[in-house]
């Protein structure tokens, strides 16, 4: 949008590179180069969907997104990338060792994300996804004449939120313009956007990359925070694109609901590190509330910039733009193919067949294809919206938003740190802002946070994934969780029991304390009773008591098993061991 | 949606219907006293490109009628244009004009539905079930 005509204008010198691609000189075909483009989306996606975030959600056959003509199978898409996560490779293939020209690419990324609110941006029409067909309309967002738009005082809200948490300067005066197209999903014929004067402005998001991928801390630039309305929803009648279709129907339930447009500064430099950007942004804003940031159902959509240069040249490349990614590893491995493309196209001395447009990346053949090409410069001849007021903001309001903010991810992941839990399951517990929240409880009510952090993205997480629930319908409360890691803890049970009543505490919601009493689970403690368990143990066994005597010593690990075996799993093994040896040598 | 350009042409093609001296980009870039001068010198303000405006507009006009509204649309400029002698150094840009106190002018985030949906639907020159249909999209008209 505007933004990117902003970015270029605004791009200033860039931090160095941090990932620089080698690109083989020998594979100079297009068939040559295939084998190795599979092989590095298969390894690069399998890490991307490890940090993988975007929720399983609900879909539709409807484009998400007008801009999208091009629809492709969603059921392909899903089997694809379920194919992706199955992959569990953690290496990542990058050509190191062969020789060539080095070069690196320069990622920016525009960012919608549809905000959470009751109502659209400049009616009272309710604007929830998923009504009926043109439900939720009125003479406003129909672009009938005569009527005026009101702002929804919380997108000032939410602007200012997530303009903060992203550590923006927020605008105490900004405004509305109007961006003229014409589209049958736009029924104003102009979209209300904020062309030079966001919301926000000049932030960052810091983003710490996957323990798997090689990690690192890194800190992206965000150019601009802007208010603007979304478009109807378009069905291309008799094919699943616009090509072939021989009508469209129209659907303007989400014409008018609002959005927040981020702008990042051109400061990725691999797929990687943008598609971590975007789950960082989808974290964001999804600990801020502000949007459900849900990929599938297109309430957050981003589209990336990416350009080529020698490595160490300051200039930028002939920029593209690739849409229609649904899935942060489907924007990784857009990012990798049309890098390749165009080195591959420098390589070849046909760096001039890189040209200013859009393209769209296809994730059933995993490639980029050109979507319409920049011939004349689109127009939109915006000028400010004549039917609202300029926004006016004051430092009270900013300072009470900011007072509600939340912890935000990078925050908590610093928290986590001086916990001493490792990068790996720092990155796993605060994906989530439930699951956050969770162990957040589990730890205030005294679990250890080893332990807890152990118990959640194990047992409870595996038990989740099974059941298709979300933490927070978790009959296991906190308190519970807590309470059983303190049985484990002081000794009253063994992990093996806790480990045995987890279904029941998951199924029931009880107490742990009740349900070890009611099943007579407690561990057993007692130096007298152990020892009598042992002397019955060792006087069935007497021919292998002869044989450990007479130097077998491996035989202690089969005592163990039948004194084990004999207490029902519940006898205190420690203890149990220490009187076993004394008794074995005795 | 977003097709990108520079920022500098679509403010160009904008430029072109406005006097120059109107900032129509940021007000709170000033325009720098260098080329302010020069431009209030000579009180000329380019006239629209008739064809080009009525193509983006989606508008068909024949030749003649260009020739016959053309004059018309370049008084008008012209007329405007007279806004470039006035003298705004010093003077606060404003962002928009009759600035309203910021809470008056915004709305509460409660949901109603609007009353006549019913009638207004009714009204749509085509639908298809639930929903509004348009004639088959031409691929030049792709955003």
């Amino acid at each position: 949008m505007a933004s990117a005509r902003l970015v270029r204008a605004t791009m200033v010198a860039l931090p160095s590179a941090v990932c620089v691609y080698r690109c083989s000189s020998g594979s100079n075909s297009a068939s040559a180069l295939r084998p190795a483009f599979h092989r590095r989306f298969v390894a690069v996606s399998a890490c991307a969907s490890a940090e993988g975030s975007s929720p399983a959600g609900g879909f539709t056959n409807n484009s998400p997104q007008p801009v999208s003509s091009v629809r492709i199978s969603r059921k392909q898409q899903r089997a694809q990338s379920a194919r992706v996560v199955s992959q569990q490779s953690s290496t990542r293939v990058t050509e190191e060792n062969a020789g060539g020209s080095e070069y690196e690419a320069v990622i920016g990324i525009e960012t919608h994300v549809q905000l959470a609110t009751a109502t659209k941006a400049f009616c009272s029409c309710p604007s929830q996804y998923g009504s009926e067909p043109n439900a939720n309309v009125c003479p406003i967002c129909m672009g009938l004449p005569g009527c005026l738009p009101v702002l929804n005082e919380k997108c000032v809200e939410f602007g200012v939120r997530l303009g903060l948490a992203l550590h923006s300067d927020i605008a105490l005066k900004s405004k509305f313009d109007r961006k003229q197209y014409f589209y049958p999903d736009l029924p104003k014929g102009y979209q209300i956007s904020q062309f030079d004067i966001p919301i926000a402005s000049n932030g960052f998001l810091e983003v710490d990359l996957p323990v798997e991928c090689g990690g690192g801390h890194k800190r992206f630039g965000i150019t601009r925070v802007h208010m603007e309305e979304d478009a109807g929803k378009l069905i291309h009648a008799g094919a699943d694109q616009l090509s072939g279709s021989t009508h469209s129907q129209v659907d303007l339930n989400r014409a008018g609901v609002p959005l927040l447009e981020i702008v990042s500064e051109p400061d990725m430099r691999t797929g990687l590190e943008a598609a971590e950007y975007a789950a960082e942004l989808q974290r964001t804003v999804r600990y801020l509330g502000v949007g459900n940031g849900n990929m599938q159902e297109g309430s957050m959509r981003c589209d990336v910039n990416i350009s080529v240069r020698p490595k160490g040249r300051a200039q930028f490349g002939t920029k593209v733009e690739i849409k229609n990614m649904n899935s942060f590893s489907a924007m990784q491995r857009a990012i990798e193919y049309e890098f390749e493309r165009q080195v591959q196209l420098i390589d070849e001395g046909e760096g001039d067949k890189i040209v200013q447009e859009t393209r769209l990346w296809e994730e059933a053949a995993q490639r980029t294809t050109t979507m319409r090409k920049k011939e004349g410069l689109a127009d939109y001849r915006y000028f400010p919206e004549p039917d609202l007021p300029e926004v006016i903001l004051n430092e009270e309001y900013i300072e009470s938003v900011r007072a509600t903010l939340p912890e935000l991810p990078n925050e908590k992941r610093r928290r986590y740190e001086t916990l001493g839990l490792s990068m790996q399951d720092i990155l796993v517990l605060t994906n989530d802002i439930d699951v956050a929240a969770y162990f957040d409880a589990v730890l205030e009510k005294g679990g250890d946070v080893k332990m807890a952090a152990n118990w959640i993205m194990g047992d409870i997480t595996a038990y989740l994934k099974n059941e298709k629930q979300s933490i927070t319908e978790l009959k296991l409360t906190p308190p519970t969780l807590a309470e059983l890691i303190g049985l484990i803890k002081d000794g009253t049970i063994s992990g093996k029991i806790a480990k045995e009543i987890l279904p029941e505490l998951l199924e029931s919601g009880a107490s742990a304390k009740s349900i070890v009493e009611k099943k007579g689970l407690l561990q057993i403690s007692d130096v007298a009773t152990i020892e009598k368990m042992i002397d019955e143990v060792l006087e069935k066994n007497s021919s292998q008591l002869e044989a450990y005597r007479g130097g077998k010593t491996k035989l202690q690990g089969f005592f163990v098993g039948q004194v084990m075996k004999a207490s029902g799993g519940k006898v205190n093994p420690a203890l149990m061991n220490k009187l076993l040896i004394e008794k074995l040598n005795g | 949606m977003m097709a990108s350009s520079s920022s500098s042409a679509a403010l160009l093609a904008h430029a072109r219907l406005l006097p120059r001296r109107l900032p129509p980009l940021s007000p709170f870039v000033r325009p720098c006293s260098a080329s302010s001068a020069s431009s209030s010198s000579t009180r000329q303000v380019e006239p629209p490109n008739l064809a080009q405006l009525c193509d983006k507009a989606r508008i068909s006009l024949s030749a003649k009628e260009i020739e016959e509204f053309s004059p018309q649309i370049s008084k008008v400029v012209d007329w405007f244009a007279q806004l470039q002698d006035v003298d705004v150094e010093n003077i606060e840009p404003a962002i928009r004009v009759g600035a309203l106190d910021g809470k008056s002018a915004l709305r509460a985030d409660t949901p109603v539905i609007f009353e006549e949906r019913e009638t207004m639907i009714a009204s749509l020159p085509d639908r298809e079930g639930p929903y509004m249909r348009v004639p088959k999209i031409l691929k030049e008209n792709v955003e």
